[in-house]
């Protein structure tokens, strides 16, 4: 199983390193606007107030403050930039995992030899996984450095607590796509439902902000579920969001391994 | 006890009967050809024994064990060959070459086949061409010393010098005791290879028979230039197939008894005739039609 994590991170490590260079690039500019924009706090919360709440609902932000660090980024960087890149990231690995590989038919290269399918799906699970955490842990923890080149201060505790969050956000994410992946035998087609789902989830998130009666619709959203603001501001990681994104893993990662065992691999 | 022992295999997709009720059985040490037409259902019967795709029903024994049930334990024993083969286009031969000996790699031929095929393992996949990459699949299929070893259209894209390579190949592995399973459309390949044969359409097993007791099929090819016009009718009455007519020549395909044949023959002034027994080709295609 090891081999099969180690040739498909090989293979990947590119894409990893493209992407947690993005999330650090991210990092660094919003740390190194941060000193300019604090100046402004007052003025930029003032501007908030003129949004709509249901918009600012929409983007996780709850109580629009940038004096801290910590407050800017939840609401400049990990409120879209940040889960979109690992949406982007976990989704593509699902697809290459198993879909991609049925698709060009070189999954055949290790079904030949004397490995079971439940060990190919772990093989390639675990180094989605590994990319995940190795993304979060990289990209989150680089606030240690780079705060440090600029001179701003921010409590270590609340990222470790947004990396927390974003993992677990990220390993719902994986499992949904691994689970697409192993029903379907065409790449394109896992980008498709997750991105349909994810579509639809968000939209579900902010109509939910709308109307008081939609207000239930929120639950059927994983976006709801990932409370960056909460998170990196109150250093609260919510239990509702750690028990849906466990389920949801758990739930897609076991309907996942059970088709892949039994599908036809046929090309 | 077979080696090999397919039994009443059926194979659905949806509505389409891809494999209906096909059984064989095939001994240690013989070559064993799967023919038939495109679409007839020999790559789905490969992908059944190699347990990528599940059986609607029937069963599969590789070695003994279910293939199936036991198909990872079964890949340790076989090495298999796809009928086109799928290559990383990132890696190299050699990164293929380690990736199959790190998940299988008890005995270890690869450099010697490397150096029989002259095939260059730094190359990457994708600048491959169709032979180079079919010379990587027979590497990646062969280096383990398998016992069982199952083939689609092996020499499929290789040049004559090649091809009997791998029949020697073929060969040697049948020497060491080795089972070989392989499908094919090259006739004459499986003449110069196989010692049975199974023939395969539209789903179904028509004939399984070696090639000893194909080649003595009674079916005849009558080459005759008659004095006059040819006698067409004659002919057709005593069932002869005419193949080729001209005004005094005809070419007749003959199934079974050719004694009446010779007799109504004899009736007629011939120039000249011939009278060969059928090639394994014409046998084939007698059962592909």
């Amino acid at each position: 199983m090891l081999d099969i994590t180690l040739r498909f991170l090989k293979d990947k490590w590119k894409s990893i390193l493209v992407y947690v260079i993005a999330g650090i690039g991210f990092m660094w500019m919003y740390v190194g606007m941060f000193p300019s924009i604090q100046k402004q706090a007052g003025n930029y919360a003032d501007i908030a107030k003129a949004f709509p709440e249901a918009m600012l609902k929409a983007f996780g932000i709850q109580n629009f403050s940038i004096s801290h660090l910590e407050n800017f980024l939840s609401i400049e960087h990990f409120s879209l930039i940040w889960p979109l890149m690992l949406i982007l990231l976990v989704t593509a690995f699902a697809a290459n995992a198993i879909a991609a590989e049925v698709e060009k038919g070189t999954i055949e290269l290790t079904l030949a030899r004397p490995v079971s399918r439940l060990s190919v799906f772990w093989g390639k699970y675990l180094a989605g996984i590994i990319a995940l955490l190795v993304f979060v842990a990289l990209s989150i923890f680089s606030i240690a450095p780079l705060a440090g080149i600029h001179q701003v201060s921010y409590t270590f505790s609340h990222f470790v607590t947004m990396a927390v969050l974003g993992a677990l956000f990220g390993w719902a994410i994986f499992s949904c796509g691994m689970m697409f992946s192993a029903f379907v035998s065409d790449k394109s087609k896992v980008g498709m439902y997750i991105g349909a789902v994810l579509i639809v989830m968000y939209v579900l998130n902010i109509i939910s902000g709308l109307k008081e009666s939609f207000q239930n619709l929120q639950y059927f959203s994983l976006f709801h579920y990932f409370t960056s603001e909460a998170a990196l501001v109150n250093n609260n990681l919510p239990t509702n969001s750690v028990l849906v994104f466990v389920g949801v893993a758990i739930v897609c990662t076991l309907l996942a391994a059970w088709r892949f065992a039994k599908r036809d691999i046929a090309t | 006890m077979s080696v090999i022992s397919v039994k009443n295999l059926v194979k659905h997709f949806g509505q389409v009967k891809a494999v209906d009720g096909v059984s064989f059985e095939i001994e240690q040490g013989e070559v064993f050809g799967f023919l038939g037409p495109n679409g007839a259902g020999k790559t789905t019967t490969i992908r059944c024994m190699m347990d990528f795709i599940r059986p609607t029903s029937g069963s599969i024994d590789i070695l003994g064990l279910n293939a199936q049930k036991n198909s990872t334990k079964l890949k340790r024993r076989i090495g298999f060959l796809s009928g086109y083969v799928r290559l990383c286009s990132n890696w190299t031969g050699e990164e293929h070459i380690n990736f199959a000996k790190n998940l299988n790699g008890e005995h270890d031929d690869s450099t010697e086949l490397v150096a029989r095929f002259n095939f260059d393992p730094t190359k990457k996949a994708k600048s491959l061409s169709s032979g180079n990459r079919q010379k990587l699949g027979l590497i990646l299929a062969l280096f383990n010393q398998p016992e069982v070893i199952i083939m689609d259209e092996p020499t499929n894209a290789l040049d004559p010098l090649l091809q009997n390579e791998v029949y020697q190949l073929l060969d040697e592995a049948k020497k060491r005791g080795a089972t070989v399973f392989m499908s094919s459309h090259n006739l004459a390949e499986v003449d110069r290879v196989c010692t049975k044969v199974c023939v395969i359409k539209e789903g179904k097993a028509i004939a399984t028979e070696s090639i000893n007791n194909l080649k003595q099929k009674r079916l005849y090819s009558v080459h005759a230039h008659f004095a006059k016009t040819a006698p067409t009718e004659a002919f057709q009455k005593i069932g002869a197939t005419i193949l080729e007519q001209r005004n005094d020549y005809l070419t007749l395909k003959i199934k079974g008894n050719i004694e009446p044949v010779i007799k109504l023959l004899g009736t007629f002034p011939l120039r000249d005739l011939q009278i060969q027994h059928a090639s394994l080709e014409e046998i084939f295609m007698e059962y592909y039609r």
